[in-house]
């Protein structure tokens, strides 16, 4: 047995994701209500990816992003984006200063991207120049101007919010852009019970302090066995066929991705949601991906990167439809049973 | 659990998916193998029937197929057995393993297995048999219809005989019949009997008409020969009632006692003389010995002329008896219709005569009292059985002259208006026909010439309805006044194509 092909012990497993339930216990305290989108946050964090954060104004996606830097003890930085907004304000500019000695020189002052969370405020606000800023700083972790490439902090993570409303005078983010994000979570009102105990326990709305947080140790541990999480041959495999099946032209297409949509995802894609899948493993305690992992992140991690036509416009047909015709008919052993023979439904875990 | 267990745990569990599997798979092309056998077997068994080759073992051999159906099926299903690669993929996602059990086996680190569950859950399978059962019962179907439908087609298509055995025992039994009744003689009633077997052997359902044609004339020969015999016997009764007549006056002149009268003895010598006395003479036996006795007697003796009268009288009886069995006999034959052998029995009664009819010409026809009615019955021995004599002209009501025979009824040759005759090959000669205008004229009748032209005379009043052509005067062109109703009549006539 090769040792780079060990599997994570279980007590090593068992302390950190025992550490990881604590702190998405936790968070699941101070913020009410969204236990499901609390987890799919920690696992975006765990996998190292941006999330987009959709929702109406006021439902606390700016809380969470706060609550969620305070309990992974790292830091914060949140830009509010506008349409004035200009690349410099967010990645820093070269401003010319005097030294003591009376020279003038060119010094960069780092925007706030340079940090560890950048919530990035109804990021559809701002112009196409200016969004298209955070390009480099999502994907390579690096900003370059000047000619200069400046490493961002480790770990980086966008998390961006887009409200769902008041579209006029709104840049839809690029593909490539949205392509970057991880996940695309809705941020959902809370329900009655979770607005009535919000109501009697936080004052103006402001949630309690985190009693816990994760150190940098920890976190870099998180990272560290998150790598070490092993993706089975037959889950990649389901993995780029779920892709694989979202292109229109492709021979595992179904009838609503060939009636509806008009590209399918990219490679991208298929890492994202390998890597998501890796954390839902990681948060169940298991040293490999199962296939149940796979379907619970891959809708999170598709939704925004298909692009349907306008017929499905008016057909009222949604990512969310393709995606979940898509996983119910696809089998996730490709099994060649022929065409007389079925699995029943007791055999089928879908059902 | 050890690892050992384990693996023991999930080799068997592997097992138990394939097997299944191969099961399910199998049956599946059992019955796709099972529905292309039987049409197989059902097309080659109409196909031996066809030609007349087929079999009462024929469920055996297609039995034959069932276990070969079975091992293919489970060869085909052998080779698309799943490759234990998925069938792990499938347990682990089966059993919610979350990828421990592919892990496992890619990875060789065991350190996770009592994670995995003591006894695996295999999933089931199942066969779509609503797709292939609708197909394996219209296969069985098939070939029980193949067994069981008679072939009609080729038997028809045979070149088969015409079922003329009816016709054919009808007309030997006429022949028969004219045998017996020595209307015709054996070598000739045998002639018959080989062109009716000719024609029977030489028959064909493709051609009947021809058949039926050599039937009737056959038919046709026998029933003049029949109408020839009737004839004949109605002329012999008319001699066998001259005959009578003689007898008659035998008996009178036997019962007064007295000699014979020179009439009689000179009608005596007369018959003698007669071509029908020396004939009746020499065949009649008893009887012409008895006349004998009695012409030699001179006749003088009146037991002579009451013996030769009562022989004489019962000869009569016996030959006009046979005769009109003879007769009858040929109309049960139905050579000859009821009408007809009416008539010569009523025609033949005999008449009173006299001795002198006798003298002046013993070959005359002598007329005798109407026969009473309802002759032909079996009366007493004088006065019944007396066939008469036709009265005056020869021919008349002469038995069989255009008399219409008794049809036979419907043949029992099938019908048939499809097939071709000898004849449709016959091509017609072309012929130009005549131009109408000419064979027109040539029908044409002249009604009359005029020297001047035509000339138009004013129509007072216009009928409703067709233009009147029927003019009185011949002379005048005929002239109406066209409405706008005979304009298709006007437009017909000068469109039409003039030769």
């Amino acid at each position: 047995m090769n040792e780079t092909n060990k599997l994570v012990g279980q007590t090593e497993l068992s302390e950190a994701g025992g550490r990881a339930h604590k702190i998405l216990a936790e968070l699941n305290r101070i913020l009410l209500g969204r236990p499901e989108l609390h987890k799919m946050v920690m696992v975006g964090i765990f996998s190292k990816g941006h999330i987009l954060l959709e929702g109406l104004p006021g439902v606390g996606k700016t809380a969470l992003i706060k609550v969620l830097g305070q309990l992974l003890n790292l830091q914060f930085s949140r830009v509010q984006f506008t349409p004035d907004l200009m690349p410099g304000d967010i990645l820093g500019a070269h401003i010319l200063q005097q030294d003591e000695r009376g020279m003038r020189e060119m010094v960069f002052e780092p925007g706030p991207v340079f940090t560890n969370i950048l919530l990035a405020d109804e990021i559809n606000r701002a112009s196409p120049k200016t969004q298209s800023a955070l390009l480099e700083a999502m994907q390579e972790r690096s900003v370059t101007l000047m000619g200069k490439t400046r490493t961002l902090p480790s770990p980086f993570f966008v998390l961006a919010s887009q409200n769902p409303i008041e579209l006029e005078g709104t840049y839809p983010l690029p593909e490539a852009q949205l392509d970057r994000f991880l996940f695309k979570l809705e941020v959902k009102s809370a329900d009655v019970d979770t607005l009535r105990e919000i109501i009697t326990s936080r004052r103006h709305g402001e949630p309690p302090t985190p009693d816990i947080s994760l150190s940098a140790d920890e976190l870099e541990g998180f990272f560290a066995i998150m790598r070490r999480i092993y993706l089975p041959g037959a889950v990649a495999e389901y993995i780029a066929r779920l892709v694989n099946a979202t292109d229109p032209s492709s021979a595992n297409a179904t009838r609503l991705v060939k009636d509806y949509v008009q590209y399918g995802a990219s490679p991208r894609a298929a890492i994202a949601v390998a890597e998501a899948a890796r954390g839902i493993a990681f948060l169940a305690g298991r040293p490999s991906v199962g296939f149940e992992d796979v379907r619970e992140v891959f809708a999170a991690a598709l939704n925004h990167r298909i692009l349907l036509n306008y017929k499905a416009r008016f057909d009222g047909v949604t990512q969310a439809s393709v995606l979940a015709e898509l996983m119910a008919k696809l089998h996730e052993t490709d099994l060649d049973l022929g065409n007389e023979v079925q699995m029943t439904a007791d055999g089928d875990s879908r059902q | 659990m050890t690892h050992r267990k384990q693996h023991g745990v999930i080799s068997q569990a592997v097992a138990e998916v394939q097997k299944r599997h191969l099961l399910c798979y199998a049956s599946a092309q059992f019955l796709k193998l099972l529905t292309g056998w039987n049409f197989i077997v059902g097309f080659l068994f109409l196909v031996l029937r066809q030609l007349g080759f087929a079999l009462v073992d024929f469920i055996g051999f297609s039995a034959a197929g069932l276990p070969v159906c079975i091992l293919l099926a489970v060869l085909i299903a052998y080779q698309r057995r799943l490759n234990e690669e998925k069938i792990l993929a499938l347990l682990d996602n089966h059993n919610h393993c979350g990828g421990l059990l592919l892990a496992e086996r890619e990875t060789g680190d065991e350190s996770w297995m009592n994670r995995v569950a003591e006894k695996l859950q295999t999933p089931d399978f199942k066969v779509n048999f609503s797709a292939r059962i609708p197909n394996v019962v219209i296969s069985v179907i098939f070939i029980i219809l193949c067994v069981v439908v008679p072939v009609y087609s080729g038997a028809v298509m045979k070149d088969q005989k015409i079922n003329l055995s009816e016709i054919k025992q009808n007309l030997v039994e006429q022949i028969d019949t004219l045998v017996e009744t020595d209307t015709i003689d054996a070598q000739k009633a045998e002639e018959l009997t080989k062109a009716l077997e000719q024609i029977v052997s030489g028959s064909d359902s493709n051609d009947p008409s021809r058949t039926f044609e050599a039937l009737d004339q056959l038919q046709e020969k026998l029933k003049k020969e029949a109408r020839q015999e009737a004839q004949k016997i109605l002329s012999e009764l008319e001699k066998l009632g001259q005959m009578n007549s003689l007898a008659e006056e035998l008996k009178k002149q036997s019962a007064s006692g007295s000699e014979a009268t020179e009439s009689l003895k000179e009608a005596l010598k007369k018959f003698a003389e007669s071509q029908e006395g020396k004939e009746f003479l020499k065949q009649s036996g008893k009887a012409g010995q008895a006349l004998e006795n009695a012409m030699q007697n001179g006749a003088d003796s009146a037991e002579a002329m009451q013996e030769a009268a009562q022989q004489l009288q019962e000869y009569l009886n016996k030959e006009t008896e046979k005769k009109e069995q003879a007769a009858r006999k040929i109309k049960n034959a139905r050579l000859i219709d009821q009408k007809t052998l009416e008539k010569l029995l009523k025609e033949g009664k005999l008449k009173k005569a006299t001795l002198k009819d006798i003298m002046n010409n013993p070959d005359a026809e002598v007329f005798v009292s109407p026969a009473s009615e309802g002759s032909g019955s079996e009366g007493d021995g004088e006065n019944s059985e007396n066939i008469g004599l036709m009265p005056g002209k020869n021919g008349e009501g002469s038995v069989g002259a255009g008399a219409g025979g008794v049809s036979q009824g419907g043949g029992s040759a099938p019908l048939n208006f499809n097939r071709l005759t000898s004849d449709h090959k016959v091509k017609f000669i072309d012929e130009a026909l005549p131009s109408p205008a000419e064979s027109s004229l040539e029908d044409s009748v002249v009604i009359g010439q005029g020297i001047t032209a035509p000339e138009l005379l004013p129509v007072d009043n216009v009928q409703p309805g067709s233009v009147q052509w029927n003019q009185q005067n011949n002379t005048a062109a005929e002239s109406e006044i066209i409405l706008p109703r005979h304009r298709n009549a006007v437009r017909k006539f000068f469109e039409r194509n003039n030769p």
